[in-house]
């Protein structure tokens, strides 16, 4: 099973633990796009949610709410993103 | 165990992005203290999150790890954008412990995401100790390499090891999760 294959396969995973943890200079940035290249069905999201795991593992047990207006303009945003659909199917706004 | 907010905002479903807004306003807003600079700018971090969350919603994969997780990759890539955009011009400071005016008709929902950083401790827990130093610091604290290796006292290329070892590791053991509770029917 081992080949070049697998050393490709090990090496995109090494970039990847790489730009997750420290970033990765332009080289190794260009590595790593055309090792994509050659595997697109790899996923690379597998290793970003990995280090996602870690920043969860590290949140405080109690989250601050946002602040009020702030939650207002998110939602202010959403209105315009997902209007509310009319009682007829037809959205509204657009 | 899995919230299913993100398929329903998807499909253009208000209701789920408000759900969304409750479940994840507060995660969000904790990732978002943690890595800018000032108030105003976790502000505009925020709000460019939530844009990437609804566009991307579409992509989750709840095979692949938890609503929680998917949103904080999410957020950490906006974030770490944001934090390497502003450090190539400006000295920063850490963020400041202000007070700030919390929603109070905002109803935290916190239990799932509590449940699930427990479980991402419960992962992190299975690297090596030297594994998981290094990826807290790294990824929580935002020490460079160097740093750390000064930090633990451990060489430039131990360091790295140590990170991409554990980052790989912790990869194989949520795929293993995920795998095991498709098994058991959860």
């Amino acid at each position: 099973m081992s080949g070049p294959w697998q050393s490709a396969e090990k090496r995109l995973l090494q970039l990847l633990a790489d730009r997750a943890t420290f970033g990765l200079e332009s080289e190794a940035q260009c590595e790593l796009d055309e090792l994509r290249r050659t595997m697109p069905d790899f996923e690379t999201d597998s290793v970003e949610l990995a280090a996602a795991t870690v920043q969860l593992a590290r949140l405080p047990a109690a989250l601050e709410p946002l602040p009020s207006a702030l939650e207002a303009k998110v939602r202010a945003q959403a209105r315009v993103c997902f209007p509310p659909i009319s009682p007829t199917g037809t959205s509204h706004g657009e | 165990m899995t919230q299913t907010i993100l398929p329903r905002v998807a499909t253009g479903d208000p209701a789920a992005v408000e759900e969304c807004l409750r479940h994840y306003g507060g995660l969000v807003w904790s990732l978002a203290r943690r890595f800018c600079a000032d108030h105003a700018e976790a502000e505009d971090a925020v709000q460019e999150i939530f844009i990437a969350i609804w566009r991307n919603a579409g992509r989750f994969d709840a095979g692949r790890g938890s609503e929680a997780t998917y949103i904080t990759m999410i957020a950490r890539r906006r974030l770490i954008d944001r934090y390497r955009r502003r450090s190539r011009d400006l000295d920063t400071t850490p963020l400041e412990d202000e007070l700030v005016d919390s929603s109070s008709s905002q109803h935290v929902e916190q239990a799932e995401i509590r449940e699930e950083a427990a479980r991402a401790r419960e992962q992190m827990q299975r690297l090596r100790p030297e594994e998981r130093r290094v990826l807290e610091l790294s990824i929580d604290h935002g020490l460079s390499q160097s740093e750390i290796a000064e930090v633990t006292e451990m060489p430039l290329g131990t360091v790295k090891t140590h990170a991409r070892r554990g980052l790989i590791r912790l990869r194989e053991l949520l795929g293993a999760d995920v795998r095991a509770a498709k098994g058991g029917g959860a």
